[in-house]
């Protein structure tokens, strides 16, 4: 089943183009969002998530169109999202925080509500830190607050903007648990720069590169795109696209390998430095 | 941690409607300001200062009801209202300032009923206010010294202002997103109705009365039935503010429909009408009630007799008649009997008129003689010759040495009203002494005025033209005096009365007398005149 369908969303920011021409179809489970810093992840995500409307281009989420006001009321019932940088209220508890966002998702029932909280809070593995003040929580506990609260009303659509940015590695791997069983019987659409992440969670992924879509499909087949093109040496060399020594003490390549070379199996990250611009991202790949 | 339960109970909670929606934020929001460290201490000042002066046994003690509703007015804007409009603020800033707006634009409750939200969880605080303002009216009303009765629409000020303060609010947290914003207004706020409150700035009637509480200090209290405040037109006036304020705050949030329209016409319609209502010119009648009460107070008041004293009160007021017979049965307790058994008629007097809000610091001494004169055959023809003054003030130090004074000055002249002049000699010495002992309050009313003033120890109000003052020599031994036993400087008063009370005895025979050494008299050029 389609949750999102886009076509020729284009966003602009005075002179920056944030999205150009951007189409992409967003069904059940886990979807991945890959690319670079100001890739336009975000512009994307909040357009979606109806806090942005794009200056052009034909998007409809859950079935509605967004852009008109009852549309984005509808969306917004069905709609969990988690920003890049949720913020907090220091001063509420964990718990008065999601009854907050319950309230603001029109959940008038005072009980029904509290039970609501109750079971988000509990999901993401808070239930015993419910009536601690924000303030004195972890930063992994606090993104782990901002999921219940986006998980308040058991939305459709849930959208993650690099929940996990900032987490330690346990952090992240609890983070990354919670994710893949929301993927079930949902929609996720999970922006990440990560992609070890993207290959363990994601169902299908997109790459956003400069505002336009370079990829969407299967992780496998993100991987597969380098298949051919990630060989391995004892030493450097000159003229790969990327090149790294990793744990073996061998070095990694990709990019077009020379005759006779020794191919790896390639992984999502081999695929995606090979569709994003690799002259772009030097820092990412030192 | 398990993702478990998240799928266990897909069933959620469906959303609700909007406004049941705002009703819940409303009630969040509203437990949230009750909460705030603000509102609390805005509450704590507003209660202290009141505790205070209860327990520093003041006016608190007699309070004047239909003074009392409305005097408090300036401090419940600055603690209460100024808690409403800081933490209201905040609040609704509070997105803003904790960057939560990202996620919050995207939840499903539109802004204009986020912001109807903030408004409505103003209303409970302001209940809390109500039951404030009012639970101090209701112990002033029980306390047995009350005198008249409170006016509902000046208590029903106190919330109405809160309630309008906590709507600006949410107004400035829309249109500026800083938080010092509120803080700077109410800053604003107190100076300009400070500004309002003095007689010297321009068009200060108007804008007292624009502003949300009216700081006007009348000379004295005034009888229920004299008060000409425009209470119940200003409540309006404020109400229809707190209606325009509502819909602006709603109309800047995106609101937009008939209904919207028509309440901020409605609220701007109220607002203009009341306010200007505000400056209607006072009621023939309610003038002269006035005119009569001032002028002729006997024919408006209602007499009581204790032994040989008899007490003429304005309506509301015989609640005070036992405090002032304590301060005369105190004045005779240190006369002779023949004296102290004389007929003693205690009349009370009002003021309408302002001497400093009209600019003069006071009467001339011939206008004060004329008036006294005036005010002396009123008296008389009353059937009620050298009456006592008393006025609308009672309970702290200085009403009852005033009191006090005037009644030891006709205890010792034997006529009452004197013109403001100074009272010299061993008269001065025995009229300081006997009003000084007459109650512990007027004993301390007298040292108090002694701490304040130069040149001479006053008994009198400022707005009436009776009074007298005794000069600080004959003073000096007055006070020395009431270091000593009573009983024994009593002894010495009954003693030698007549030479004491004589026109011509000077302090240093006073001093003689009791044994207190006299000052010099001042160079004849710093000496003041005597004629009281």
């Amino acid at each position: 089943m389609t949750v999102v369908s886009a076509s020729g969303l284009s966003m602009r920011y005075g002179r920056t183009l944030a999205l150009a021409d951007v189409a992409f179809t967003l069904a059940d489970g886990v979807t991945g969002l890959l690319g670079p810093n100001g890739a336009g992840k975000t512009t994307l995500l909040r357009i979606v998530a109806t806090a942005l409307v794009p200056d052009r281009g034909e998007l409809t989420v859950l079935g509605v169109d967004p852009r008109s006001e009852s549309g984005r009321l509808a969306v917004r019932r069905r709609l969990g999202y988690l920003p890049q940088d949720p913020g907090f209220h220091p001063g509420f508890t964990a718990f008065e925080f999601v009854d907050y966002v319950a309230i603001l998702k029109e959940q008038t029932d005072r009980r029904a509500r509290h039970e609501e909280v109750r079971r988000v809070l509990a999901a993401v593995g808070l239930a015993n830190q419910r009536g601690q003040k924000i303030r004195a929580l972890s930063g992994g506990m606090r993104q782990r607050v901002a999921l219940a609260a986006a998980l308040v009303g058991d939305p459709d659509l849930l959208i993650l903007d690099e929940p996990t940015v900032g987490l330690d590695p346990e952090q992240r791997l609890r983070f990354r648990e919670v994710v893949a069983e929301l993927g079930e019987g949902r929609s996720v659409l999970l922006s990440t720069h990560q992609t070890e992440e993207a290959m363990a969670l994601c169902q299908r992924v997109i790459v956003l590169d400069r505002g336009t879509v370079r990829f969407e499909g299967a992780p496998a087949d993100l991987a597969a795109l380098a298949r051919g093109r990630v060989w391995t040496t004892e030493s450097r060399v000159v003229g790969a696209l990327a090149s790294w020594r990793d744990g073996t003490g061998r070095y990694r390549h990709v990019g077009a390998p020379p005759p006779g070379a020794e191919l790896l199996e390639p992984t999502v990250e081999d695929g995606y430095l090979l569709l994003v611009d690799a002259t772009a991202h030097q820092g990412v790949l030192a | 941690m398990t993702a478990a339960v998240v799928t266990e109970t897909r069933a959620g909670v469906r959303p609700g409607d909007p406004r049941r929606a705002m009703v819940a934020l409303a009630k969040a929001e509203a437990v949230r300001l009750l909460r705030h460290p603000v509102t609390i201490a805005g509450i704590l000042l507003f209660v202290g200062t009141q505790l205070y002066g209860w327990l520093s046994a003041g006016s608190d003690h007699y309070p004047v009801l239909q003074y009392e509703d409305w005097s408090k007015q300036f401090t419940a804007l600055l603690t209460l209202g100024g808690a409403a409009l800081v933490a209201v603020n905040l609040a609704a800033l509070r997105a803003h300032r904790h960057g939560t707006t990202a996620v919050f634009d995207t939840l499903v409750l539109p802004a204009p009923w986020r912001a109807g939200a903030f408004l409505l969880s103003v209303l409970p605080y302001s209940a809390v206010v109500a039951v404030l303002t009012g639970g101090r009216i209701g112990l002033l009303a029980a306390v047995p010294g009350a005198a008249g009765r409170p006016n509902p629409f000046e208590l029903a000020l106190y919330p109405a202002a809160v309630l309008l303060l906590g709507a600006v609010g949410v107004l400035l947290a829309r249109w500026l997103r800083a938080a010092i914003v509120a803080p700077l207004l109410l800053m604003g706020l107190t100076a300009v109705t400070f500004a309002g409150a003095l007689p010297s700035t321009p068009g200060a009637t108007w804008l007292r009365w624009l502003l949300p509480v009216a700081l006007e200090e009348p000379p004295m209290p005034l009888p229920v039935d004299l008060m000409a405040r425009p209470a119940g037109r200003h409540l309006v006036y404020v109400l229809g503010l707190v209606a325009l304020v509502a819909v602006a705050v709603l109309a800047v949030t995106g609101a937009r429909g008939r209904r919207l329209t028509a309440a901020g016409a409605a609220g701007l319609s109220v607002a203009v009408l009341a306010g200007s209502a505000q400056f209607l010119p006072m009621s023939d009648a309610v003038r002269a009630a006035r005119s009569t009460a001032a002028e002729r107070p006997a024919e408006v008041q209602t007499c009581r007799r204790i032994d040989q004293v008899t007490y003429c009160a304005f309506d509301g007021f015989s609640s005070w008649i036992g405090g002032w017979d304590g301060v005369v049965r105190g004045v005779l307790r240190g006369a002779p009997d023949d004296r102290a058994r004389q007929p003693l008629v205690v009349r009370q007097r009002m003021s309408t008129v302002d001497l400093y809000a009209d600019g003069e610091s006071s009467r001339s001494a011939e206008q004060a003689a004329a008036a006294a004169a005036a005010w002396r055959r009123v008296d008389a023809r009353a059937g009620t010759p050298d009456a006592v003054t008393v006025g609308t003030r009672w309970g702290d130090g200085r009403s009852a040495i005033t009191f006090a004074g005037l009644v030891a000055y006709q205890v010792v002249v034997g006529r009452g009203g004197p013109d403001g002049s100074q009272l010299c000699g061993a008269r001065g010495v025995l009229v300081a002494w006997l009003a000084g002992q007459a109650t512990p309050t007027a004993a301390a009313g007298l040292h108090e005025a002694d701490a304040t003033s130069w040149g001479a120890l006053p008994f009198g109000d400022p707005q009436f033209p009776i009074g007298l003052s005794v000069p600080d020599r004959e003073a000096a031994v007055a006070l020395a005096l009431l270091n000593r036993p009573a009983a024994d400087v009593a002894q010495v008063v009954r003693r030698s009365w007549a030479e004491l009370a004589a026109a011509k005895t000077s302090a240093e025979r006073a001093g003689e007398l009791f044994g207190v050494p006299v000052a010099p008299l001042p160079p004849e050029e710093e000496r003041t005149v005597c004629g009281a």
